[in-house]
């Protein structure tokens, strides 16, 4: 080979070895150049396929870009925090969404709060332009949060999708459920509660997940459903290469509360609160069961102002024990001594246990929507039903919606 | 005739004392669907309207047409069943206008009130619309039907307060709640509003549209991680004006620290624990008792919660014992795992101490102590640190389940709005 050939050849080397180096960084790199802090006035930023965006969004803004790409290609964004020297360090939390060329709303993701990263993935419209937007979470007219970015688009690759169908126990498909994927330790765990992936609901008895998962890492579905009685749960499998079908099926539990209340609506200071709970056999054999109730009670005035205890037989702890025969319904009665004395306000709710006790895992029905409050006259205020369970819904979640609103300080408690 | 118009003088005074002090009452009048041709209210610096959405596509709109211009009110909207409706509107929206039509603000009331602060414009006319989730243009494209009440009001003040005798605790630790009193008659209140953060001066502040001129409310400070409070106000009445509320730490007299005795036991073994109490008063006998929690358990159920006293799996009756004064008693205590239990079951112990016979009085509770059945059938003790990051992890994974669905509220909220554009100008 002469010293030409040799040139040529060392050329052609360069230029593939170059080539390759292109193809695994992104085509373009385009920096955010303000203002374009409106989804009516975007940055342009051309055709963008296989790129990447940087700029910094401080408090309260937001960066609108307005790309071109292929109509109908799926596409997928990445973005995370990443410093690029402004002073405002990497920005923490992003919130990406994508608009048509008319500033509909198509798709948002954010990262949860002390999350770096977030992705999303949609269609190009079919005139072929889109508009990016990236801010803080977690208000897409700009979030609170501030900070640089690195912003990401490549052709999108879908996970597996994980799908099936739900029924209950006696074939019938399921509606109005919540099918949740979990993450487990390791393959070798029968129940995995570690980590909730994601969930989907059940439309029309079927569900379908398609949500990246870690290879070789092994998941759990479990099913949760107001209208279904029973429960679910898959068998523990591992994150599969391609679609995977996984159907579940409630089963039915032994034993059933259908109903439970007060006897009363209310007792005088310091009375006895009587309780009744209709219980059913849902199978063929005889049914050994235990009953207790597990009595909640917050702001009782002690020293420590809430408590969780059991009651049982009559002014004991202990479980009433009974054998209901195959399909037989039984009415069980049993009581609560409301603290005499109590302040206006010290309130909580009681829950009607039934289970193997003996076996303390194996429960079978709880029934817990029995609420009770002291009044300013003394006496024990006693409620029931849907309306006791709404109210502890909506308290929870304003609770948690302070929480969400309220960001920790900084600094770590000890 | 004389004795007459005298009479009438005196009376009028009186009537028109009744008639300020008389907050009004408005009832949603048909038709009032558009803001154009909407139900005229008077001056409505303050009072009431009680309506209906009665179905779908209606929208209701009253006009303000006197208020006092410049003037801070709260319009709060309240879902709730009327003589109209004998249901409350589920996901209501309320909306305020301005004279010209357009609209000053929307909010969802999802979950809670919705509550608009509005600065009443110079011609003093505003217009109150309601409609319902996702009508954010009051065109008639609402999903849902139902009764409401609006209660217009003066602003409230803000309330702020400091919390004290930390002893050496970083404020942060601490939670401050805001407690909603069914009325100032209550020694204690328990429908929480809002839960903020002191800041590192044990600084803390409620000011937000959450807050009702007029209402009873209690606050409580809790640590982080227990629901339980440690300091508590006295219950008060929010007016116009701002008030300060300080909180005070109590030292509790009694602690109460729970150990497990070994790191695992066998499949079906007796897991033994210690409870350490620290007694800083008089002696005392108490009850201790184990509250445990399973979750999950694959049981029916997938849960379970019981009472642990002596050792075995049936003795649920509490344990004397004498905390001498100023000492820390040593208690043994067990709980009987259960016998081949799936792997991946879980859950926690805690350990309660309160007055003998009476568990309405709780001295002290301990740290829950976290177990969980490993797959070759043993079942690991979780120690206190590892413990405490396993109820982080719990909390942290309810917390984002909120927001996950926070999150998609916000977008399908934002996907209904007519602009999506922003108009603020933070760019560097």
């Amino acid at each position: 080979m002469n010293n030409y050939a040799i040139a040529v050849r060392r050329a052609l080397t360069c230029m593939v070895l170059a080539l390759m180096g292109l193809a695994s960084m992104p085509a373009h790199a385009t920096k955010e150049k303000e203002p374009n802090n409106s989804c009516s006035l975007p940055q342009s930023a051309g055709t963008l396929t296989d790129s990447t965006l940087t700029g910094t969004v401080p408090s309260y803004d937001a960066d609108y870009f307005l790309i071109k790409a292929t109509a109908g290609t799926e596409l997928e964004w990445t973005a995370t925090g990443q410093d690029n020297g402004s002073g405002y360090g990497p920005l923490g939390a992003p919130l990406i969404a994508v608009y048509d060329s008319s500033c509909q709303l198509l798709v948002s993701s954010s990262a949860y709060y002390d999350e770096p990263m977030v992705k999303l993935h949609f269609a190009v419209p079919s005139n072929g332009k889109y508009i990016f937007e990236i801010t803080s979470c977690c208000d897409l007219s700009g979030g609170y949060g501030q900070g640089d970015y690195l912003a990401t688009v490549a052709a999108y690759q879908p996970p597996p999708i994980i799908y099936g169908y739900v029924k209950e126990a006696n074939g019938n498909p399921v509606s109005g459920a919540s099918v949740t994927l979990f993450h487990c330790p390791s393959a070798a765990y029968e129940l995995c509660d570690d980590q909730s992936v994601t969930s989907a609901s059940v439309a029309q008895g079927s569900y379908s997940i398609g949500v990246q998962l870690v290879p070789g890492d092994s998941y759990q579905l479990s099913v949760s459903s107001y209208y279904a009685s029973g429960f679910a749960r898959s068998p523990v499998f591992v994150a599969p290469a391609s679609d995977l079908r996984v159907d579940l099926r409630f089963a039915v539990s032994p034993v059933a509360i259908t109903s439970a209340s007060w006897t009363s609506s209310s007792v005088p200071d310091g009375g006895t609160a009587g309780l009744t709970a209709t219980m059913v056999n849902q199978t063929g054999a005889s049914q050994k069961i235990d009953v207790w109730l597990w009595v909640q009670m917050d702001q009782t005035g002690a020293e420590y102002s809430s408590t969780r205890y059991q009651q049982g037989q009559t002014g004991s702890a202990k479980p009433v024990t009974l054998t209901l025969n195959p399909g037989e319904t039984r009415t069980v009665s049993l009581s609560f001594a409301a603290p005499k004395n109590a302040l206006s306000g010290t309130g909580g709710y009681v829950s009607f246990y039934v289970g193997k006790y003996a076996e303390p895992f194996n429960t079978y029905a709880v029934y817990d929507n029995l609420s009770y409050v002291i009044t300013p006259a003394g006496s024990a205020s006693l409620a029931s039903g849907a309306v006791v369970e709404a109210e502890r819904q909506q308290q929870q979640e304003r609770m948690m919606r302070g929480r969400v609103q309220g960001p920790r300080p900084l600094a770590t408690p000890r | 005739m004389k004795g007459s118009i005298r009479w009438i003088a005196n009376l009028l005074p009186l009537c028109l004392l009744c008639c300020a002090g008389t907050a009004l009452a408005v009832q949603d009048l048909e038709p009032n669907n558009s803001c154009s041709a909407p139900q005229k209210v008077g001056a409505f610096d303050s009072g009431q309207i009680v309506g209906a959405i009665a179905t779908a596509s209606d929208v209701d709109f009253f006009k303000a047409t006197s208020a006092n211009p410049g003037h801070t009110l709260d319009v709060r909207l309240t879902p709730k069943a009327t003589d109209d409706s004998s249901y409350p509107i589920y996901d209501a929206l309320l909306g305020v206008f301005d004279s010209a039509c357009q609209q000053l603000a929307s909010v969802e009331a999802y979950y809670s009130d919705a509550v608009i602060r509005l600065q009443v414009p110079a011609d003093g006319k505003y217009l109150i619309a309601v409609s319902s989730w996702p009508d954010y243009q009051f065109n008639g494209s609402g999903y849902y039907a139902g009764g409401y009440q609006v209660s217009v009001a003066p602003a409230p003040g803000k309330i702020s307060g400091t919390l004290s005798n930390l002893n050496g605790a970083y404020p942060g630790y601490y939670t401050i709640t805001l407690y909603k009193c069914p009325s100032s008659l209550y020694e204690y209140c328990s429908q929480a509003v809002m839960t903020v953060y002191p800041d590192a001066y044990g600084y803390y502040e409620f000011n937000g549209t959450y807050l009702e001129s007029g209402a009873s409310y209690q606050i409580a400070a809790a640590p982080y991680y227990e629901s339980s409070s440690v300091a508590r106000s006295a219950v008060f009445t929010l007016g116009t004006d701002d008030l300060a509320v300080d909180l005070a730490l109590k030292s509790p007299s009694m602690s109460v620290a729970l150990a497990w005795s070994s790191s695992s036991v066998i499949d079906g073994g007796v897991a033994a624990l210690t409870a350490s109490i620290n007694n800083s008063s008089s002696k005392k006998t108490v009850d201790l008792w184990l509250a445990v929690n399973a979750s999950p358990t694959g049981s029916a159920l997938g849960i379970s919660d019981f009472q642990q006293g002596g050792a075995g799996t049936t003795k649920a009756v509490p344990v004397q014992a004498t905390a001498k004064a100023g000492k820390i008693t040593a208690v043994p205590l067990s709980f009987a795992v259960p016998v081949s239990a799936l792997s991946g079951s879980s859950g926690y112990v805690t350990v309660y101490a309160s007055q003998t016979g009476q568990p309405a009085n709780v001295y002290a509770v301990s740290a829950p102590m976290y177990y969980e059945v490993v797959p070759d059938g043993s079942v690991a003790l979780l120690n206190a640190e590892q413990s405490l990051e396993r109820a982080r992890q719990q909390q942290r994974s309810r917390e984002r389940t909120w927001f996950q669905h926070d999150l998609q509220r916000r977008e399908a909220a934002h996907r209904h709005k007519p602009n999506p554009s922003v108009e603020q100008d933070g760019a560097p």
